[in-house]
């Protein structure tokens, strides 16, 4: 570990503070302080050899940290609790979560996968479609402050639209829910710089419907979301 | 670990001091990989992100919608000659200050829009048509040689536009809306010099023989809300 260098005393006479920097300053950063090996080692320490640090000497966690949550049990939102106001979209809430990142991280990568079964009605002048926006929050550097970022939530939107029905009539005859217009969606992004803190992901549906149309519903069988901090 | 302290009764000066530091710094610097504990180490030990496993990262976001028109004619051969930019990143990003090999993970992601004629009118999309999309980088070589643009080939994706047999003109209900999601490792070896760019690409992918209706050669198709991001990795 060649990371701590000698101490080279300046003073005349011998100083007790430089004495004191030399053996135990935790915030001075001073590589000639022991305290160094406490948050101090870097990439010399690492770059291979007999004296540095191997992987299997680190704890799991210390460089990555990961969350992933999958689930298989089927979540329904129905038409009836939907509306396009901003406040009022409705949460999924199997596609959302809270993640405590506990070091400030160089890149957080997150994204979810879903695959979405969507009552979707053919109407000639307003066809049926649901809608689906990630927000996620969290605390960059530059900002230091809580992150709402416009463009990597746009990017991570999307529409679940009226799709393939049958050929002669609006309506299949087996009723709503033609399966080719199912969407399996797969999204992910990036931040960089995330100070140390809570990282909020949040999936929240909405829907154009025809008045008539409360019960239709859409369905998500199975999905996932994940979150991975790196430093 | 010995330290070599002064001896009792003697006047300590500036020397001892600095000796034992030295007797300590010595020891604490040779201890040798045998000697330490497995997973002795947390992230209390290392310092702040600036020394992680991350060497570079970069996030481009492309939202507005774009046509794509371009029509590969085979399939891989074809591409990368009939291909259009969906997102480029220039990052001229050089890897001669990291040590050992650097694996840069790409990912890249978007919607398909709507299928259109070229003046931008919605169309039913044959089903001999597809939409193809992929990963391309050009790097710089050990001798400094900028490289021809490179498709990595296992970045490619095919998507079929699905057929609308109520399809109309005048609603919009020929929205098709599917994901595109594709991502790719590429991997540099410790003397080559620099990875220049990125680029997420794409093209119109068509069948050997259109049937009636047919598709028309400058069909089109739109996208959005593309991301591309790409992140450098230590390697061994």
């Amino acid at each position: 570990m060649a990371i701590i260098t000698n101490l080279s005393l300046t003073n005349p006479k011998l100083d007790l503070e430089d004495i004191y920097k030399g053996v135990y300053a935790p915030s001075s950063g001073l590589a000639t302080s022991l305290e160094v090996l406490n948050g101090g080692l870097e990439q010399t320490n690492y770059n291979g050899g007999n004296v540095s640090i191997e992987p299997w000497m680190v704890q799991n966690g210390t460089f990555a940290q990961g969350f992933y949550h999958g689930f298989d049990r089927w979540e329904h939102t129905y038409g009836y609790q939907i509306s396009t106001d901003d406040d009022s979209r409705i949460v999924h809430s199997a596609l959302s979560t809270k993640v405590f990142i506990p070091w400030e991280a160089n890149v957080v990568m997150y994204g979810f996968q879903a695959w979405f079964e969507h009552d979707a009605d053919y109407d000639e002048t307003r066809p049926e479609i649901w809608t689906y926006r990630l927000k996620i929050k969290s605390t960059q550097t530059a900002q230091d402050t809580v992150l709402e970022n416009a463009d990597h939530q746009t990017a991570l939107q999307g529409k679940l639209p009226w799709g393939r029905s049958d050929k002669t009539a609006a309506h299949p005859t087996a009723g709503f829910m033609p399966e080719e217009q199912w969407r399996y969606v797969h999204k992910q992004g990036m931040l960089t710089s995330v100070k140390k803190g809570f990282f909020t992901f949040e999936l929240d549906i909405s829907a154009t419907l025809d008045e008539d149309n409360g019960d239709s519903k859409i369905k998500t069988p199975t999905g996932g979301v994940w979150v991975l901090a790196l430093r | 670990m010995a330290i070599v302290r002064p001896d009792s009764s003697t006047t300590i000066d500036k020397t001892d001091i600095t000796d034992m530091h030295e007797n300590v710094r010595t020891e604490i610097n040779a201890v040798p990989a045998s000697n330490i504990g497995r997973g002795c180490f947390n992230h209390h030990h290392f310092q702040a992100s600036s020394n992680g496993v991350v060497l570079f990262s970069h996030v481009e976001n492309e939202l507005d919608d774009a046509a794509i028109s371009s029509n590969a004619t085979s399939e891989l051969g074809g591409f990368l000659l009939n291909k259009e930019n969906v997102i480029s990143a220039s990052l001229a990003q050089s890897l001669t200050s990291f040590d050992g090999k650097v694996y840069v993970l790409v990912q890249f992601n978007c919607q398909i829009g709507q299928y259109q004629t070229a003046a931008g009118d919605n169309k039913n999309p044959e089903e001999e048509v597809m939409a193809i999309f992929g990963i391309s980088y050009v790097y710089k070589n050990s001798l400094g040689i900028t490289s021809s643009e490179t498709l990595k080939a296992e970045s490619v994706r095919c998507v079929h536009f699905p057929h609308n047999k109520l399809y109309d003109s005048t609603s919009s209900a020929k929205t098709q809306d599917i994901t595109v999601s594709l991502s790719c490792v590429l991997k540099f070896e410790s003397d080559e010099q620099e990875l220049t760019t990125v680029n997420a690409i794409a093209s119109l992918l068509r069948g050997a023989a259109p049937t009636s209706p047919g598709w028309a050669a400058d069909d089109k198709y739109t996208i959005l809300n593309g991301t591309l991001t790409i992140l450098g990795l230590r390697g061994d």
